[in-house]
């Protein structure tokens, strides 16, 4: 086991763990931090998405070792009072169905319109790769073009 | 009426459990009125309903919220008769017990798509209960009768008076008063929730990551387990050497169970790594020369074997004569393979045994039998089982089997006291499935334009869900999950027989969303669209006319109008519609298609659907919309193949499922409020996607798709 420091949601932590083990599970199991989920453990689903150092990471196959020094960003950064532009769309939208995938769905959609404000339908599509079984995505697309709007509105 | 004693149903659930140490809790005893239990209204009350000192309203939902929306469902339903503002009210899940029994199938239990329908009437007549006492205890003050008051956005109100109060300042004096015995229920033109779709309350929650799913659940000392099972279905675990796993960092346990081996560790993680790491020797048993593609063959034997047990499920008029003299037969054959359900959250459960208690916590579909298989499996009473339920990360039949909830306690006996959280990787998840059964579907017919469908012969081989344990248990009948969709199409087909072949399998099988209606939905609305193109005629048209209830080709109509039905298309598209009843919902679909080189685009996908009463209209879309996108993934993808016993498919990769981009650029959604008797909502929308679509292929190219999964045949999606 060795140690690591790590910065989540701007917060420091310190974790002791192998340094094979996924970001996801040092998340979730020795942080408590439940919020990023397990879904196929491969990345595949998307369901453990997480941002770092902006950029849309799936981490059940990102090695803790490989997180040090990095902006970590998780759902539960996202905002205190459930508000943040595309969250506010997704509850406008009424996006989630079991809600498993939605976290996942939900920070890849952050991570795409930081980078592109106004993504079309083609642009969504190539970037939205996330699984969700409920079949949500038609609300998906949906909610990401309200909360571009709702973005540029700010 | 006045009574000394507070009314339970109007204190916090921690003072709640106060009051029952107290030995006031429960004392009124009112006669029973047949909720298919032996409880009064008072234990209704106190069951479904509470009121929080600063009048915050607290339903409880007796079913698994598995993305269906009943969590909001259940509590608009209180909500309408109580006069709740919606900003006031919140959910939380109820434990196992016979008192949240659903009165149409006497079962806590979610689904079969009843959810709403089941409880439609017992959890408004337990809100206007308490609006009952509400009133009465305002009336009191403002000495006016009581039936002058009501209640309105949290408040009762007396309008003569122009007078208003909220709940929260009638709490004391209202908990002294009894439940009215008999209750008047909102007109409905009077609702203020049912038929609109007040904001899902859930939503929040999973817009956050704050909704706990069992995996997400923590409780001190806590441990993480995960486990193998035997790769061969019926096989045993025979012996297994765990010396270096036990040794490796992180891991608490190493326990070999009947079937399977488990890890136990402080996380997921660090337990897979160890399970990985022991030596397993299976008893693999009888099931390892099963192969998926041979019984296939067999079902298609079993169709033409004459000799084989055949049980009829439809027999009118005398279609064996009618086709025999027909001039031009028409004949087909079609196949569906087994599917797994990959529920986005793998099998999950937590379980904590120890000093004659058994705690569980899961998202289990049946909390009475999670809670009798705990007990069993434990060496405990029923009554020493406590279920904590939590949000599911998807249910579609695969959380009402037992095994997961199994292999959790069999593991928490062997480390008593602490608590394990058991996640199956998903690899196991789908390996170890209750699968929905392959099935083969023969028919001949004859029709003519002038009189529609002559007759028609219908066989399917398959394995029985509900025979499962007991071949022939219903015999003559058909297994009731094999007819679905046979017996309530509405078409007029004078002269019909539908049989069934049945095999038996060692491949666990169970329920998966839509049950039989998933297969024959695809089967039977693929044929009906061949006899309407060999009878020459439009295939909605020809439905149409066949059709002579008025309720079903209403719905029928709206698709086809909706869904621009006879619109010219461009080169290359096509267009198909399918109809199914299913779980007491009328649902007719039109997709649009555009074909190229066996490529498929899906363009566009209209449905309409009658339920009788949509209580939630923007969740019945979200509903239809997530049937259409499960039944799609199925038609193109889905199929678990099965060699010398084991599974191949093993995550995602393989077992693949329609993606953002896969979407058609509109599903479209027409609900129809007959005001009929009630259907479900969760499980319709599925059975006429995947002929709609196949259909729209044919319209589009001329290719009669008769096998699923379209990638097995080359299709792909653009
Ligand atoms: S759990 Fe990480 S991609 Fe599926
Ligand atoms: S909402 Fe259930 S998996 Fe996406």
């Amino acid at each position: 086991m060795n140690k690591f420091k790590l910065t989540i949601n701007g917060q420091d932590h310190a974790v002791e763990a192998d340094p094979q083990m996924p970001l996801l599970w040092v998340l979730r199991d020795r942080l408590g931090l439940t919020g990023s989920k397990f879904g196929c453990g491969i990345g595949v689903c998307g369901a453990c998405t997480v941002r770092m150092d902006g950029a849309v990471t799936r981490s059940c196959v990102f090695p803790v070792s490989a997180c040090e020094g990095r902006d970590i960003r998780t759902i539960e950064g996202l905002s205190e009072a459930i508000d943040h532009p595309v969250q506010r769309a997704w509850i406008e939208e009424q996006v989630p169905q079991c809600g498993y995938c939605q976290s996942g769905m939900i920070m890849a959609a952050v991570a795409l319109l930081e980078q592109n404000p106004t993504p079309s339908d083609g642009d969504i599509d190539a970037a939205m790769t996330n699984l969700c079984r409920c079949g949500t995505y038609p609300r998906v697309r949906k909610a990401i073009h309200r909360a571009a709007r709702l973005m540029a509105e700010a | 009426m006045t009574d000394p004693t507070p009314r339970p149903w109007l204190v916090t659930r921690r003072a709640m459990l106060q009051a029952a140490g107290a030995g006031t809790l429960l004392a009124w005893a009112l006669p029973a009125r047949g909720y298919g239990s032996a409880v009064g209204d008072q234990d209704m009350l106190i069951a479904y309903l509470g009121l929080d000192p600063d009048g915050t309203v607290v339903v409880t939902t007796p079913d698994a919220e598995i993305g269906q929306g009943i969590y909001t469902t259940h509590a608009l339903l209180i909500a309408e008769e109580l006069g709740a503002a919606w900003d006031r009210v919140r959910v939380q899940f109820s434990g196992a017990g016979e008192i949240y029994r659903n009165p149409q199938k006497n079962l806590q239990a979610t689904g079969r798509s009843m959810g709403t329908s089941g409880y439609f009437r017992v959890l408004r007549e337990v809100g206007a209960m308490a609006r009952g006492q509400l009133c009465e205890a305002a009336a009191a003050r403002w000495q006016v009768p009581a039936d002058e008051c009501d209640t309105r956005e949290h408040q009762v109100v007396h309008a003569a008076s122009n007078r208003a109060l909220d709940f929260a300042e009638l709490i004391e004096a209202a908990v002294r008063i009894a439940p009215p015995s008999e209750v008047t229920l909102r007109r409905p033109e009077d609702y203020r929730y049912i038929g609109r779709s007040a904001p899902r309350l859930e939503i929040p929650l999973h817009a956050s990551g704050r909704s706990q799913f069992t995996v997400d659940i923590q409780l001190p000392g806590m441990k993480v387990a995960t486990l193998q099972a035997c790769p061969v279905f019926g096989g045993r675990l025979g012996h297994f050497d765990a010396a270096e796993a036990e040794g490796m960092p992180g891991v608490h346990s190493v326990h070999g169970l009947d079937d399977a081996v488990a890890v136990v560790a402080d996380s997921y993680w660090e337990a897979l790594q160890a399970l990985r790491k022991v030596r397993i020797a299976w008893d693999e048993g009888d099931g390892a020369t099963f192969a998926s593609e041979e019984h296939a063959e067999v079902l298609r034997t079993l169709l033409a074997d004459d000799h084989a047990e055949v049980r009829v499920g439809v027999s009118a008029g005398e279609p064996d004569r009618r086709l025999a003299a027909a001039q031009q037969r028409l004949e087909g054959r079609y196949e569906v393979p087994y599917l797994a359900h990959a529920t986005m959250e793998p099998m999950s459960c937590i379980a904590r045994v120890a000093d004659g208690q058994c705690d569980l916590w899961s998202g289990t579909q049946g909390p009475m039998h999670a809670r009798d298989t705990a007990a069993a499996r434990a060496g405990l009473a029923p009554e020493q089982v406590t279920v904590h339920r939590t949000f599911s990360g998807g249910g579609f039949g695969r959380r009402w089997q037992r095994d997961f909830i199994d292999r959790a306690v069999d593991v928490a006996t062997r480390v008593p006291g602490v608590p394990v959280k058991l996640i199956w990787s998903r690899e196991e998840d789908i390996r170890r499935d209750w699968y929905r059964p392959a099935y083969a579907c023969s028919f001949a017919a004859s029709v003519s334009p002038e009189t529609g469908i002559r007759a028609l012969q219908v066989r399917l081989a398959g394995a029985g869900l509900f025979e499962l344990n007991r071949p022939g248990q219903f015999a003559p009948q058909p297994d009731p999950s094999v007819m679905s969709g046979f017996r309530n199409h509405p078409y007029r087909i004078e002269h019909l027989h539908v049989d069934w072949r049945p095999i038996r399998t060692p491949i666990p099988i169970g329920v998966w969303r839509a049950v039989g209606n998933s297969q024959n939905g695809f089967f039977l609305e693929s044929i009906i669209d061949e006899l309407a193109h060999a009878a020459g005629q439009d295939p909605y048209a020809f439905r149409r006319d066949l059709i002579d209830d008025p309720r079903r080709r209403k719905v029928l109509v709206a698709a086809a109008e909706a869904g621009d039905w006879g619109e010219p298309l461009p080169e290359g598209h096509g267009r198909g519609i399918a109809f199914m009843e299913s779980y007491g919902s009328i649902v007719a679909q039109v997709a649009e298609v555009s074909v190229r080189d066996r490529r498929i685009r899906l363009e566009r996908i209209t449905c309409a659907i009658d339920c009788g009463t949509a209580v939630h209209p923007d969740n019945v879309k979200a509903q239809m919309e997530g049937g259409i996108v499960f039944g799609l993934t199925a038609m193109m993808y889905g199929a678990i193949d099965i060699e010398q016993g084991r599974v191949r498919q093993g995550n995602f990769s393989d077992y693949p499922l329609l993606t953002l981009r896969d979407m058609p650029s509109r599903i479209d959604t027409v609900i129809i409020d007959s005001g009929e008797q009630m259907g479900g909502v969760g499980e319709p929308g599925l059975p006429p996607a995947a002929p709609a679509v196949t259909n729209a292929i044919f319209a589009a190219c001329g290719e009669r798709i008769r096998a699923l999964p379209l990638a097995r045949q080359g299709w792909r999606l653009a």
